[in-house]
């Protein structure tokens, strides 16, 4: 398994949900204080940290890997196919387009109307939500291919570190990422390599060896290609 | 009741197809040994198709 896959798809899953937080830690800081901000943001980020810090070593010493890659692998095709088939809606015009400006703007005003201690919780749940996924994530590809553990949490850590910079400087929602297409890869990447380690641990010899993650990649972006016209041209004729 | 369905919402992304989709695919993958690969990657293909044409949520 090629090292960078594994880094780059924890990045750019991470990368998307962070933005989606730090729109939301943005909102708290801006209508009650960046001290309820960061208070809620820290904690969440350690109650995340523990949980991978604990759940991947659990699951690397408790089961072998083909074990583990039946377990894990089903829980990355769920997650992929989730995020893919939002990005084919999104795409094909079923879904409005993801817009942290907008979503930016609501909580503002909702936290507006609200007492100082809820933004509190506001920032912690948000956090703690979004990264939530991205912990799943880089349990699971750590306890599949254990070697490689500091490049799957490596990108995750990367993706932290520049998204908080980033929030830190501009103090913005960052609507000009192009998150929409981001989580589509991100979708085909979870999609693919659910798939991949589901076959290892069911015993299946894969056609072009560890080549064909690149082949099953190459077919989820064609399938997924076909959905949005195919979509775009059925619900636009019934609309 | 909530809660439980919070759970499978985070999971599936409150897909009804791709749970059974994908437990088809892996006994496919265990079941069918001379089509154990074609099989499991067709399948799962399958449920991505169809979970795509599940009302948007």
């Amino acid at each position: 398994m090629t090292p960078w896959v594994l880094a780059g798809t924890t990045f750019l899953a991470s990368a998307v949900e962070f933005v989606e937080a730090a729109t939301i830690v943005l909102a708290v800081s801006v209508t009650q204080g960046w001290r309820v901000a960061i208070g809620g943001t820290l904690a969440a980020t350690a109650a995340l940290f523990v949980l991978v810090g604990v759940g991947a070593p659990i699951l690397t010493n408790a089961l072998s890997l083909e074990r583990l890659e039946l377990i894990v692998g089903p829980f990355l095709i769920l997650f992929g196919i989730a995020w893919l088939r939002k990005a084919v809606w999104r795409f094909a015009g079923r879904k409005a387009m993801h817009d942290e400006a907008a979503i930016y703007a609501r909580e503002v005003e909702d936290l507006r109307k609200r007492e100082r201690g809820h933004g509190f919780a506001v920032a912690f749940q948000g956090v703690f939500v979004e990264g939530l996924e991205v912990a799943v994530i880089v349990v699971t590809f750590a306890a599949s291919t254990p070697a490689l553990v500091a490049w799957s949490t490596g990108g995750a850590l990367g993706a932290l570190l520049i998204v908080t910079v980033a929030a830190i400087v501009l103090r913005a929602p960052f609507s000009r990422v192009p998150e929409n297409v981001l989580k589509a890869i991100v979708g085909v990447m979870l999609l693919s390599l659910g798939t991949f380690w589901t076959g290892e641990g069911a015993h299946i010899v894969w056609w072009l060896g560890e080549e064909t993650l690149f082949a099953l990649i190459a077919g989820y972006v064609a399938i997924a290609a076909l959905l949005v016209a195919l979509q775009r041209r059925i619900y636009r004729a019934r609309a | 009741m909530r809660a439980l369905s919070e759970i499978y919402d985070f999971i599936t992304g409150g897909s009804i197809v791709t749970p059974f989709g994908l437990a088809i695919a892996i006994l496919a993958a265990f079941w069918l040994p001379h089509l154990r690969a074609e099989a499991f990657v067709g399948i799962a293909a399958l449920t991505f198709v169809a979970a795509s044409f599940e009302r948007p949520n």
